[in-house]
């Protein structure tokens, strides 16, 4: 009797352990870097659920240091980047930026991909004056952030993305009502909100905006959520959410017969060359997805700056670059070119030189190494990046444009006609 | 409602197979096995590995991972855990060795597989539709097969001469000794059947959703929950608390945002905890 309950004890004191050892993350890797280079941090996930975006996104950033250090590098030293695997976690994510300022003191860092881990690691970057630079944190929540000028991003706010989804879905595709389901973050919690601002002010109705269905990107299963966010029988349905549990809901939503009966519009996290064969196909062979169409910020905009990256990216690693590949390779960019710019790698003199080289005046250049060399004759840069990015405004927001995006027959991504913002943005 | 019910009688169904596994792998071997999870991950992938890359038949496939998935776990009782018992290793370093163990599947999955979803070779098809209550395919061959296992051990651990032995040992592990159950052979066989229907549970969670190389791990701790709420080491309780789990989760649904539904299983752990501490199955 004594035994049985000593044991049951120790079960469950044991599987408390669990919850921690869930949580708990590992960072091992990485090393001091020498006195002959300048390190710049990055924070990109390499397991879950963003783990489609960080190794293309790390490549964008390394393709940028390899261009910069084969014309000689930044103040004569060369470029290495550290990652760390911010496992798509808060927690793991505080761990590793530790790891990045405290052992490889790092002066910028590059990330996080998910506006959620980097929500909870920017207070690390801003006590410990560390420049944070994001490719791809879109939440709106970001703008008017207490940052010191310590954060900047190199991709648009939302408050653009969820003007443009409700526009596309009110005007264009002529829908009269919606629901919403996103993923509980940052991200789609913002997105969320502001989409139903703009569908009411066009003239739409969100059916469930009073009991939004926001999921737990990690719940067993979907069928619930699903089922919910069809309560109604909307026009429409709005995903907003990344591929590893999107494929799961899509794949719920073709189970229940919902995904042909509503038009389910995805954002741009779920624009991924690997979403439909991870939805799956149907018994006639064909992807049940295909056709479905989103939203997501053009890189075509960038035109020529666009072009060329891609081409050194396919030269470089032989695949197209996906969502946000551009905007990490231009987040390494303006970070050496304000070191080059301020003449030292602190968090300070980027953070104080970056406006200087992203805006007016200056000569206007989309090429890395012709930017670096500029600086290096005394003269003034104004860098427009790959990802469609201009200029910085004051709160560290870039403004781009958007475009509609769409499964094809081969389960890949096309992307479509441009899309209008409300004219009152 | 009844079909949230059916949703979480589906869930629960995993659940409750993952579940029955822990709770005799503790029962008799004393160890709080944190790689159950990840048997259940290496199931499907073996399922998909023998299903998508060698082309079998998906209930071949099935089989064929299932029992490959339990063999493993007996190789590594002979290779890893029996020489920690011999050694009398306290149940912290095994404890601790389950974690580790959770660590290299995973990752060796990683690995192997990569870390993107995949899926078996197998055509979507849609839900089937009683009167507006929905239940898909893979959802009716899931609480069957959970269902018929049940039966099964139930009929093992009642009739058999290895389920006596297996009732006996987990009663009084020394006076199993003396009356001469061969011990050593008691373990592989709870290894086996306790993996083996993990192994089948993480195939169903598969075919459901899609496999991934974390399934397993979030999915220890609805199975913990289960474990704990149905009475620690008793695996009639392990399937009624995963039903209660899954249930429980799914049917929160209706009055709760849905991104509560995790925390829903553990508000009802902790009530059934507070009224009644050894678990509903539980012996004081």
């Amino acid at each position: 009797m004594d035994y049985d309950n000593l044991s049951r004890r120790d079960f469950l004191k044991y599987s408390g352990t669990l919850g921690a050892t869930i949580i708990a993350g590992s960072s091992f890797t990485g090393c001091m870097g020498g006195g002959n280079k300048i390190t710049i941090g990055s924070l990109l996930p390499l397991t879950g659920n963003l783990k489609d975006f960080g190794p293309p996104m790390l490549n964008g950033a390394e393709l940028a240091a390899k261009q910069i250090n084969e014309a000689g590098g930044v103040l004569g030293k060369e470029i290495k980047i550290v990652n760390e695997d911010s496992q798509t976690s808060p927690t793991a994510g505080n761990e590793a930026m530790s790891k990045l300022i405290d052992v490889n003191n790092v002066p910028a860092v590059i990330g996080a991909a998910g506006s959620g881990v980097s929500m909870a690691v920017v207070e690390l970057a801003i006590d410990n004056q560390v420049v944070q630079i994001s490719p791809s944190n879109t939440s709106p929540e970001f703008t008017d952030l207490e940052d010191n000028g310590y954060y900047w991003r190199t991709c648009a706010s939302d408050e653009l993305q969820a003007a443009a989804m409700a526009k596309y879905i009110r005007e264009e595709l002529g829908h009269q009502t919606a629901n919403t389901m996103v993923t509980n973050n940052s991200y789609g919690r913002g997105f969320e909100e502001l989409f139903v601002e703009w569908f009411e002010q066009l003239g739409g109705e969100v059916l469930n905006k009073d009991d939004p269905v926001r999921y737990n990107p990690q719940a067993t299963t979907f069928t619930s959520e699903v089922g919910s966010a069809n309560d109604g029988d909307p026009d429409s349905v709005m995903l907003v959410g990344y591929p590893e549990e999107g494929s799961i809901i899509l794949k719920e939503a073709y189970n229940q017969g919902v995904l042909d009966k509503t038009d389910w519009i995805l954002s741009e996290g779920l624009r991924s060359d690997s979403l439909a064969e991870q939805v799956g196909k149907n018994d006639e062979g064909d992807y049940v997805i295909e056709g479905i169409t989103g939203t997501t910020p053009d890189p075509r905009v960038a035109e020529d700056a666009y072009d060329n990256f891609a081409q050194a990216y396919q030269d470089e690693y032989g695949s197209k670059p996906t969502t946000f590949v551009p905007h990490s390779y231009d987040a390494l960019t303006l970070i050496a070119l304000a070191i080059q710019a301020g003449g030292e790698a602190t968090g300070p003199t980027i953070k104080e030189n970056l406006p200087n080289v992203a805006n007016p005046p200056g000569t206007e250049t989309y090429d890395p190494v012709e930017a670096i060399n500029l600086l290096k004759d005394g003269e003034e840069v104004n860098y427009s990046g790959a990802g469609g990015m201009k200029d910085f405004d004051e709160n560290g927001d870039v403004r781009t444009k958007y475009c509609i995006w769409s499964i094809n027959e081969e389960g890949g991504v096309e992307l479509g006609e441009k899309l209008e913002l409300p004219s009152s943005l | 409602m009844i079909q949230q019910l059916i949703f979480g009688i589906v869930t629960g169904s995993i659940i409750a197979l993952g579940a029955i596994g822990l709770s005799m792998i503790y029962d008799i071997l004393d160890l709080v096995n944190f790689a159950h999870g990840d048997f259940m991950t290496l199931g499907a992938y073996l399922t998909f590995l023998f299903n998508v890359s060698l082309n079998l038949n998906l209930i071949l496939a099935a089989a064929l991972g299932i029992i490959l998935t339990g063999v493993i776990s007996l190789i590594l009782d002979k290779i890893m855990w029996k020489k920690l018992r011999d050694k009398g290793a306290g149940s912290i370093t095994l404890l601790i060795t389950a974690i580790g163990l959770a660590l290299v599947i995973r990752n060796l999955i990683v690995f192997q597989w990569g870390g993107s979803n995949v899926g078996f070779d197998l055509p979507l098809s849609q839900n089937l539709n009683f009167h507006g209550i929905m239940i898909s395919t893979s959802g009716v061959l899931t609480v069957v097969v959970a269902a018929l296992l049940m039966i099964a051990l139930d009929l093992i651990l009642r009739k058999t001469k290895i389920g006596k032995a297996m009732r006996a040992l987990s009663d009084n592990k020394n006076l199993a000794r003396i009356t001469g159950i061969n011990v050593d052979n008691i373990i592989l066989w709870t290894w086996g059947i306790g993996t083996s229907f993990a192994a089948v549970g993480g195939v169903l969670y598969g075919l459901n959703t899609v496999i991934r190389p974390d399934m397993g791990w979030f999915l220890l701790l609805p199975i913990f929950a289960a474990v704990i709420l149905g009475g620690i080491g008793n695996p009639y309780g392990a399937m009624v608390g995963g039903l209660i789990i899954g249930i429980s989760q799914e049917m929160s649904t209706i009055i709760l945002p849905s991104s509560y539904k995790i925390a829903v299983s553990f508000v009802i752990l902790i009530l059934v905890m507070l009224i009644k501490p050894e678990g509903i199955f539980g012996e004081k």
